[in-house]
């Protein structure tokens, strides 16, 4: 009897994304390694942060140094803070023109294809690299709406800046959790986005996160504020090259969405598979606002990632949409949160997970319904694909329900390719290996539907499943 | 009285610390007195006393401190064995009638050698007011091809404090069914791990609970598939009301080389009052790819469909509301294959509406 092969899945292709050019001293200033008080003060001076950011950064790092790390999760035994440069700064200044960007690290930002998508179909594009933004620009028809789209440096000294101190770290407050603290003290980059009430932005706005020296941390805080009855839809990106020591990504982002707003937040996220990625995203929506998230998580070494939503006003609504794939080395621990507060509120959550190749991922949720949130509504479907037997997925979903009048239902499924699906599809004319593809394909169909035809090109690419193998 | 504090109901993989459910902190008496049950059997069905030693090794669903609290106490296990194809038509009944202010601990063994097939049925009461404290946990070891089924009835008084605790082995085609209702109680703990070791071993869970005033239900239950094609089916049907909480997780660990296992886990919660707290966390760990592993749960009032339905056969809500509970208990209760429980049981519902 012919030895049965089993079908193989390969593993995502990274070639685009670990291209990397060797960053010269001269054109680079780094920071020591290691966290200390002295390091954060001289972040601190660099940054010409007024003192109340100075003051927040050092009571932040005092919360950082009493903070337990996380005993659920994945392992970070490999990320050493004594290793860690926290703050790169190319010696280069924030432009609107790609033509002013040092020659490499606009090169960098072309082969990931930004000046192109920006001139094609964004609003508006922020790309950073390491610790600083090195291009920022809005086009000029969505600046006349009254529309902020702005580093948040910037907008620390200029006529948004009591915006900024009235916000920054409101809704993840250093005390949220260790690595929550640790962005509190050493935050640098990012983007502040600022919709007046009524103003529809009627294309995606786009920062794309670049963190390409070796040991170093990427501590970018985004900070949107989408005003009554506005409409938004928001784009991050993110990638690194590969190094064989351990790099850390502990960004924020918090997002408010006022009355009757929508905001919608896609990201790709695709670290290299030396990363940490601890990062934190919150949301809070008023009455009637609605929030979007679209998540595709194929990087990094380590995940932590649970988008949380607040749903504060009354008929507000979240979605959300996220697939992982867990492949050689990795150990994705990725979900969402939501807390439903106001009445008549909904919320839906839909995830895909995919491990193979000794890869390990997690569905890890809450969902709380408070008391006074009556006629909520909440519904979570989880569904995951094992694609050999050496890989492992779990799902860790919780509920709290604190109302008699709310409605929640949880269905979740862990499993490997349906003999039944594919035979169905042989039984149409379709090889084995094709039916195998097919499956996985439209697994993650439910994610890629969503997000704007370039970014679902990029996770397509990203999910490059080819199937190979004879199958006996 | 002094206390000593246990940590008890360890999720197996934890999860956010600031919700609370990953375990439960509980103080128990320092001192506890071997309770004294009445045991009711054919003369077939041989009956002795063991000592703890013999079922260290198959750990239970409470965790470490609740083994430790049991064989520390010194208490004897009252061990049921049941022979090579021995099957005992007429159940074992074991009766834990406890007094007002009891402290007690109890451990039960069931050893069901190959090809044997027994149904114990326990009923854990006191008076409708009693306080007191109760430990007990079941070990059950299942021989290949042999079946057991437990059914745990808990008509205890509103002031008392329980801890169950059950902890199974099956070998291969091994059958494992437990059923239980908790019908009262102010503060009751459960923990249940199955390791289901052999080929073609099985578990099947049934869980009915109905909790009132400020009751307090905390339940671990694990099913570890270990052998192939392993399956198990955990059902939980429950009721809220006042300002009762209930947390439940519930663990499938889908372990390697399990290849061909199957876990289910279906949870229903109805929710009939507005200061209740449920709490739910089923769990699927899956290392094995050839497995399937499945969970729902609904959790809310009744829908509004139904009612619409029911009222517009002349009910009005709150009769909706008692016989929608009362379905969720008899779910259970039905498939009770002993006619003198289920009339105990009709009975203690009429009894306490």
């Amino acid at each position: 009897m012919a030895k049965k092969e089993r079908a193989e899945v390969n593993d995502i292709d990274r070639s685009m994304y670990d291209f990397r050019y060797e960053e010269k001293d001269q054109d680079f200033y780094k920071i020591q390694e290691g966290l200390t008080r002295e390091i954060v003060e001289e972040i601190s001076d660099k940054k010409g942060d007024p003192q109340w950011m100075r003051d927040f950064r050092l009571r932040s790092l005092e919360i950082y140094n009493e903070k337990e790390i996380p005993q659920w999760g994945p392992s970070i035994e490999g990320l050493d803070m004594n290793n860690i440069v926290t703050y790169v700064k190319p010696k280069t200044k924030m432009t609107a023109d790609w033509e002013e960007v040092p020659e490499d690290i606009k090169n960098t930002f072309e082969k990931l294809g930004i000046p192109q998508a920006e001139r094609a179909s964004l609003a508006g594009v922020g790309a950073q690299y390491d610790s600083e933004l090195v291009y920022h620009n809005l086009q000029k028809e969505v600046a006349d709406k009254g529309v902020v789209y702005t580093d948040i440096e910037s907008a620390l000294h200029g006529p948004y800046a009591d915006m900024i101190k009235d916000h920054f770290m409101h809704l993840v407050p250093p005390t949220d959790h260790k690595f929550a603290a640790l962005h509190g003290a050493v935050w640098s980059g990012g983007s502040f986005v600022y919709v007046p009430k009524g103003v529809t932005v009627e294309i995606p706005l786009q920062s794309y996160f670049r963190l390409n020296a070796p040991g170093a941390g990427q501590f970018e805080h985004t900070l949107i504020i989408v005003d009554e009855g506005a409409n938004l839809h928001f784009i991050e990106g993110c990638s690194a090259p590969k190094y064989n020591i351990a790099n850390l990504h502990a960004g924020c982002v918090e997002l408010f969405v006022g009355k009757n707003a929508k905001l919608r937040y896609s990201t790709i996220e695709n670290w290299s598979k030396n990363m940490y990625n601890l990062n934190t995203k919150r949301a809070i929506v008023e009455e009637g606002g609605n929030m979007e998230w679209v998540s595709g998580s194929f990087g990094s070494h380590v995940s932590y990632l649970y988008p949380m939503t607040i749903l504060k006003g009354a008929h507000s609504h979240m979605d959300f949409t996220g697939v992982t794939f867990a492949g050689k080395g990795q150990n994705l621990d990725t979900g969402a949160k939501v807390v439903h507060m106001g009445p008549d509120t909904s919320s839906y959550i839909s995830t895909r997970s995919i491990s193979k190749d000794g890869g390990a991922s997690t569905y890890r949720s809450s969902v709380v319904i408070n008391n006074k949130a009556k006629n909520a509504k909440n519904s979570v479907s989880c569904q995951s694909l094992m694609l050999d037997d050496i890989s492992r997925s779990d799902t860790i979903p919780a509920m709290d329900v604190r109302t008699q009048q709310a409605d929640v239902g949880h269905e979740a499924k862990i499993g490997r390719i349906s003999d039944d699906a594919v035979f169905y599809l042989m039984s149409r004319g379709i090889s084995e290996e094709e039916a195998r593809a097919l499956i996985v394909s439209g697994f993650a169909d439910s994610v890629s539907k969503e997000l704007p035809l370039e970014y679902a090109v990029e996770m397509n690419n990203l999910i490059r499943l080819e199937m190979v193998g004879a199958i006996g | 009285m002094e206390n000593n504090t246990l940590l008890i109901n360890a999720m197996p993989a934890p999860t956010y610390n600031w919700l609370k459910m990953n375990d439960a902190p509980v103080k128990v008496p320092a001192e506890l007195t071997e309770g004294n049950p009445f045991v009711t059997r054919s003369s077939e069905v041989s009956v002795s006393a063991a000592a703890y030693d013999e079922i260290m090794d198959i750990p239970g669903g409470m965790g470490y401190d609740m083994d430790s609290l049991v064989q520390k106490s010194g208490a004897d296990v009252l061990k049921i064995s049941l022979g090579n194809g021995q099957k005992v038509s007429s159940p074992v009944k074991i009766d834990f009638n406890y007094t007002c202010d009891a402290n007690s601990v109890n451990a039960v063994y069931i050893d069901a050698a190959p090809d044997s097939d027994v149904t114990v049925i326990m009923d854990f009461s006191s008076e409708k007011e009693a306080n007191g404290f109760a430990a007990l946990q079941t070990k059950v070891r299942i021989g290949k091809n042999a079946k057991v089924l437990l059914v745990q009835i808990q008509r205890l008084g509103n002031g008392f404090r329980f801890f169950n605790d059950i902890a199974s082995r099956a070998d291969d085609n091994g059958s494992f069914e437990e059923m239980q209702l908790v019908l009262s109680g102010k503060e009751t703990y459960k923990g249940s791990r199955t390791d289901l070791s052999g080929k073609g071993s099985s578990l099947k869970t049934d869980i009915a609970y109905l909790l009132k005033n400020r009751d307090h239900l905390d339940m671990n239950y694990i099913a570890n598939h270990i052998g192939k094609k392993s399956v198990c089916d955990i059902k939980v049907n429950g009721v809220l009301r006042g300002e009762a909480f209930k947390l439940f997780r519930g663990t499938i660990d889908l372990r390697k080389g399990a290849k061909g296992a199957v876990g289910n886990e279906l949870e229903d919660v109805l929710l009939m009052d507005d200061e209740v707290i449920n709490q739910t966390i089923p769990v699927i760990l899956c290392d094995e790819d050839d497995v399937e592993g499945n969970h729902g749960a609904t959790i809310g009032s009744l829908n509004e469909d139904l009612l619409f339905y029911m009222e517009s056969r002349g009910m009005n809500r709150e009769e909706v509301y008692e016989m929608m509970a009362k379905a969720r208990i008899d779910s259970v209760v039905s498939k009770i294959p002993d006619e003198e429980t289920k009339s105990l049981i009709s009975k203690y519902l009429e009894e306490n509406r």
